[in-house]
């Protein structure tokens, strides 16, 4: 029995948390409790949407749930029980569950809350979440139970359509003194997608029980959309050919093509199951041609037309005005055509005969003056072409003679439909195998005179194209190609031929097949020596825009080479330094290039892809090559002088400025510490000079991303890691890559015992960095130890990673909310597993006690499920904090079984643990996890 | 008077998230149950206040001090009634028209800041709903009409300690304020130390109980 005083004691409940309101509304199942709850207010205070500025929230709505469940037992108490202010509600949920309850009850009921759900529907400009899909069962119960004009009420505010707003406030340019319109785009207040699923659902039900009222409603949206579309320009013709080539298929989605496909279904439906008339009737209100074409689209499906109706429609003039303007039309009269009567076929080719009205084009033809008579027969052949198309079945001998001839001067008629993209690529004018049959002079020769037309055309043949057909030729058999390399060496030999051979030597480097490369290096000291002056080279898709290409090449081919010892021979090493002594001095990149990479810094981009650079690149890695294969030299400063004096040059900044350059010895400095530490040391000054600071910034940053940390290195770089010490702001809220390669390596300087904990770097990093390069900092630290292969870590290494820590955290203690970004980090140590378990959860436990944070929550989480059996209780305390932090509720989806396993190993646990697992439960259990509750026993 | 188990649960419930809070409550509690002290009632009020106030420490969000600007808003009004008293030597028994001109400025500064007031209280009450709802986390929150009046009733208590803590009353009734005091404890408590599972134990017997003749 459901007293007032039982429904006293449960409201209080209620009231106690959120999590008791949505559970004591989700269990009720009688509909007793209706009347009860109804006189304490209970169904008038639907929740409202929350908005914190920058997003909606639509909670949810128990009380509706309830009523949803119970409208189909007790209708009537439901439909009594909901409060006009429901329907008034801004939040959208609380109108999706309004129609669950409308699609559960009796028609007449379902029937007067869509009435009154559309009122306020009509005020939207925007339905949110589920709204349209819950529309579906209502729409369907009320058309299909006799209230079709409720379902099309219910409807019809989803359907609105408006303009969207202007892309830009700029009045429309004028052209000839008028005002120039562009078209306009129509949206819709759901996403045309949701207009294709939702009318999809509804459309065959409708159109069987509201045929006529339906398809209105749909035009009525198709002539809004075409209207707004169409921009007030004043003209009669929406272009629909060109938006929508055929009506049988749609092609981009948006809101027009959706539309016409949706009123195309229902007016085929509507032609075949209820008849044409009522197709024609709904559709001569509009004058768009759309709606034309849509008419004999559905004409054209309708089987037993009567014949008076076809014949009436087929000897209409105005339809054969244009052959491309109603392509439906002629679906319609070459389908007819067959069962037409002799007489009217006849009437019909007269018509063809006739040719087609000249005054039409009477504008164009005065201009054309004494052409006049030619373009006017230009215009009747071309028409006719069309028609004799369409009606080809039907037009006898002499009109199929007439129709070939047309064909043979025009080409068949144009297709009306057409969709897709193409991509160009280079086009060759000769073929690989044509290639092939030629000997090395003749293809030079033919290269050499080989002139490319005009470009008009994207695919028309270029030098590009053969070049690409020549770099495949010299992949298949390099060994050749070196042996006859000389023979290119022509400066009167488009550079673009030369740039594709040299390509395809270095990808031959990677493979199997053998070739000389001491002849391929001779001919990059030939192109080196002999085409070193280019000017400016403005970029050319068909055609190398000068020798800079082949330079580039010419670099990439001798970096490649280097690390490829087996091709070469090192007492023939000599041969190579002509050619390396050239590259290094090319003039790439320039100084607009320069400039313009000063102002962005890109990870290497310009080292990576500037002549002079990667050129440098190869003499450090020819020298890389010799110290590891010349047993009888000396790599270094004194065994290759000419190599580390040319390597010194480049570091005078009078003598080359380049900031690319700094980049490649800041990404090489690992190799050249290795090839010569000394000289290297003697050069840091130069590599990282006080001025110009624009050059020491870039050969720094390229260093921290690309090179790891030299213990002996770091006296004579300790000046640089001060010098960026020095530059941390502390009040940084980003970090950025060189930061946190910087915290990065002075991590790894500590671990290596190259420093200790009171070294000036660290003490005075921690004292200028930000709380988040800190935390980037602490956190790197476990993120890399806890990566898949990271190995074993050295006991040495591990205790004074924990010293490290304890120290940061002692600092912390005293300053707790300038500390708990970084000392949250410590989540990723806990979760690498690299330290003892035992030490691991303190640390974790006084990190979660004293600062309430810890990252990352998942891995920590899984941690300490796996740590639950032999630390439950610091499991679940730990637990417990992490989850009262989470303050969006997101966190636990990514906690797995691990809460519930932790709490199960405390409820086994001594008296403390129990306390302490049955509190945590609680608050799984408060904020709706209510699963958790199965895990205590009661 | 003992502290009651409620009381010893929000002690430990604070201390868990904010000692600094635990400190502040118990420091409360602790001068409250002094018989001994004449002014147990405002100083317990005055740690109630702060409780209450500082109360957003429990979910690390900024602490706004209620009646945000308050001595900034008072400020004028002080100023045109020294005016008055100090400068114009007027009191209770001073012919008005003397000082016609500044008693009227006092009352214009008043209804400046009744205005300011007035308007400052619903966000207070709105940042209050906010606390509290961010102190029961994220999951379905109380139904609009439950959760309005457990604001309004906050609000309440809040003026209520602030009266008591400024001396305002010559008595102050021990039930009264112990009815204040309780409100704001559970409401504290249910959010700190949620008795989830037994609640939904409850209901699930209640509804048992009106459902059994289904």
């Amino acid at each position: 029995m459901i007293t007032d005083e039982l429904v006293d004691r449960a409201l209080k409940l209620v009231a106690e948390r959120g999590g008791n309101y949505e559970y004591f509304f989700a269990k009720l199942t009688s509909p007793d409790w209706i009347e009860p709850l109804q006189k304490k207010g209970r169904f008038l205070h639907p929740p409202p949407a929350i908005s914190d500025g920058t997003y909606l929230r639509f909670p949810g709505w128990p009380e509706g749930g309830y009523l949803t469940r119970m409208a189909p037992i007790a209708p009537d108490a439901v439909f009594g029980a909901i409060d006009a202010a429901c329907y008034d509600s801004d939040n959208h949920y609380v109108h999706q569950t309004l129609l669950e309850i409308a699609a559960g009850l009796p028609v007449a009921l379902a029937a007067q809350m869509a009435e009154a759900e559309a009122k306020w529907a009509s005020k939207q400009t925007r339905f949110l979440g589920l709204y349209k899909q819950r529309l579906v069962p209502v729409i369907l119960k009320l058309a299909t139970e006799g209230r079709s004009e409720a379902a099309l009420t219910l409807l019809k505010p989803v359907l609105e359509i408006e303009a969207a707003p202007k892309r830009t406030a700029d009045p429309e340019p004028l052209i000839d003194g008028r005002p120039f319109r562009g078209s306009a785009d129509p949206v819709g207040r759901i996403d045309s997608w949701d207009i294709q699923r939702l009318l999809s659902s509804v459309s065959t039900t409708l159109t069987q029980h509201t045929p006529k009222n339906f398809l209105s409603l749909l035009s009525e949206k198709l002539d809004k959309a075409v209207r707004i579309h169409d921009n007030e320009r004043g003209n009669s013709d929406d272009f629909s050919t060109i938006w929508r080539p055929r009506i049988d298929s749609g092609r981009f989605g948006d809101l027009m093509d959706v539309l016409v496909s949706a009123v195309r279904d229902v007016a085929v439906q509507i032609a075949v199951e209820h008849g044409y008339e009522a197709v024609l009737s709904v559709f001569k209100k509009y004058e768009w041609p759309i709606f034309q074409r849509l008419e004999y689209y559905a004409l054209s499906q309708a089987d037993d037309l009567p014949a008076d109706f076809v014949n009436r429609v087929v000897l209409q003039n105005s339809l054969y005005e244009n052959p491309t303007g109603n392509p439906e039309f002629n679906d319609f009269l070459s389908k007819s055509a067959g069962q037409l009567s002799d007489d009217v076929r006849e009437k019909v080719l007269a018509i063809v005969d006739a040719g087609p009205d000249l005054g039409r084009y009477s504008n164009f033809l005065s201009a054309q003056k004494d052409k006049r008579q030619e373009y006017e027969r230009r215009i009747v052949d071309r028409w006719r072409l069309g028609w004799l198309s369409v009606l080809a079945s039907i037009i006898g001998k002499e009109r199929s003679q007439q129709l070939e001839t047309l064909i043979g001067t025009f080409g068949p008629a144009r297709p009306a439909f057409s969709s897709g993209g193409f991509a160009v690529g280079h086009v060759a004018s000769i073929s690989l195998e044509e290639l092939r049959k030629l000997s090395i002079p003749e293809v030079i020769s033919y290269l050499k005179e080989w002139t490319p037309g005009p470009q008009t055309h994207p695919e028309m043949p270029s030098r590009a194209g053969i070049g690409q057909v020549l770099q495949t030729w010299v992949s298949e058999d390099p060994a050749s190609f070196s042996d006859n390399l000389a023979s290119f060496q022509l400066l009167d030999l488009h550079p673009t031929y030369l740039r594709s051979i040299l390509d395809a030597f270095t990808t031959a480097l990677k493979g199997e097949r053998q070739f000389d490369p001491y002849k391929v290096a001779g001919t990059i000291e030939w192109l080196l020596s002999n085409t070193n002056k280019t000017g400016p080279e403005p970029y050319n898709w068909d055609e190398d825009p000068g020798w800079s290409w082949a330079h580039m090449s010419s670099a990439r081919f001798l970096s490649e080479l280097f690390l490829h010892a087996d091709w070469l021979d090192t007492s023939r090493h000599r041969e190579f330094w002509p050619a390396l002594k050239l590259i290094a001095e090319n003039r790439s990149p320039s100084d607009e290039d320069e400039a313009e990479y000063r102002k962005k810094e890109d990870f290497g981009m310009l080292a990576l892809n500037s002549t002079r650079p990667v050129g440098l690149e190869a003499v450090m890695r020819y020298a890389h090559w010799l110290r590891l294969s010349a047993q009888d030299l000396k790599a270094d400063s004194t065994g290759l002088p000419e190599v580390f004096t040319l390597l010194a040059q480049h570091l005078d900044a009078k003598a080359d400025n380049s900031v690319a350059v700094r980049e490649m010895y800041g990404m090489q400095f690992g190799l050249l510490a290795w090839l010569d530490q000394s000289w290297l040391e003697r050069q840091l000054p130069a590599l990282f000079p006080e001025k110009p600071r624009v050059l020491d910034r870039f050969a720094w940053n390229s260093y921290l991303r690309f090179s790891r940390p030299f213990s002996a290195l770091l006296p004579a770089m300790r000046f640089r890691y001060k010098r960026a010490i020095n530059a941390l702001q502390s009040n940084e809220t980003k970090v950025g890559d060189s930061e946190r390669s910087l915290g990065n390596h002075l991590m790894q300087y500590y671990a290596a015992s190259t420093i200790e904990l009171g070294d000036e770097l660290l003490t005075s990093f921690f004292a200028k960095a930000s709380p988040a390069l800190k935390a980037q900092t602490i956190g790197d630290i476990g993120w890399q130890l806890g990566q898949e292969g990271a190995g074993d870590l050295d006991s040495k290494i591990r205790q004074r990673l924990m010293e490290l820590w304890e120290h940061r955290l002692a600092q912390g203690m005293g300053r707790v909310s300038d500390s708990r970004t970084e000392l949250g980090g410590f989540g990723w140590w806990f979760a690498s597993k690299k330290f003892p378990d035992e030490w691991s959860i303190r640390q974790l436990v006084m990190v979660v006690d004293t600062f309430r944070y810890i990252s990352p929550d998942f891995a920590v989480v899984e941690r300490l499920g796996q740590l639950a059996p032999a630390y439950p209780f610091e499991a679940v305390h730990c637990l417990g904090i992490i989850f009262e932090e989470d303050r969006d509720g997101w966190a636990i989806h990514g906690w797995s079984e691990n809460p519930q396993t932790m709490i199960r190993e405390a409820l086994k646990g001594d008296e403390r643990s129990r306390t302490e697992a049955e509190r945590v439960l609680n608050l799984f259990v408060a904020r709706g996890h209510r699963g958790f509750r199965q895990l205590i026993e009661r | 008077m003992p502290t009651t188990t409620e009381q010893e649960a929000l002690v430990a419930s604070l201390e868990r998230r904010s000692t600094k809070l635990a400190r502040i409550y118990r420091g409360g509690l602790a001068v409250l149950f002094d018989e001994q002290n004449p002014c147990r009632f405002e100083l317990a009020a005055h740690s109630i206040r702060e409780l209450m106030e500082k109360c957003p420490l429990l979910i690390n969000g900024e602490v706004l001090p209620t009646g945000d600007g308050m001595k900034n808003r008072i400020a004028p009004v002080r100023q045109a009634y020294l005016v008055v008293t100090r400068d114009q030597g007027f009191n209770e028994t001073s012919p008005l028209e003397a000082s016609e001109g500044a008693v009227r400025a006092v009352f214009a500064e008043l209804r400046k800041f009744f205005k300011w007031e007035v308007a400052n209280r619903p966000q207070a009450e709105k940042r209050t709903a906010e606390i509290l709802t961010a102190l029961s986390g994220p999951g379905q929150a109380l139904p609009v009409d439950i959760s309005d009046n457990e604001v309004t009733r906050w609000m309440e208590a809040d003026g209520y300690f602030k009266m008591v803590a400024h001396n305002r009353q010559d008595t102050v009734n021990r039930d009264e304020f112990l009815r204040h005091m309780a409100f704001i404890e559970q409401v504290l408590l249910r959010r700190l130390q949620p008795r989830a599972v037994a609640e939904l134990d409850a209901l699930d017997a209640l509804i048992r109980e009106g459902e059994n003749d289904h």
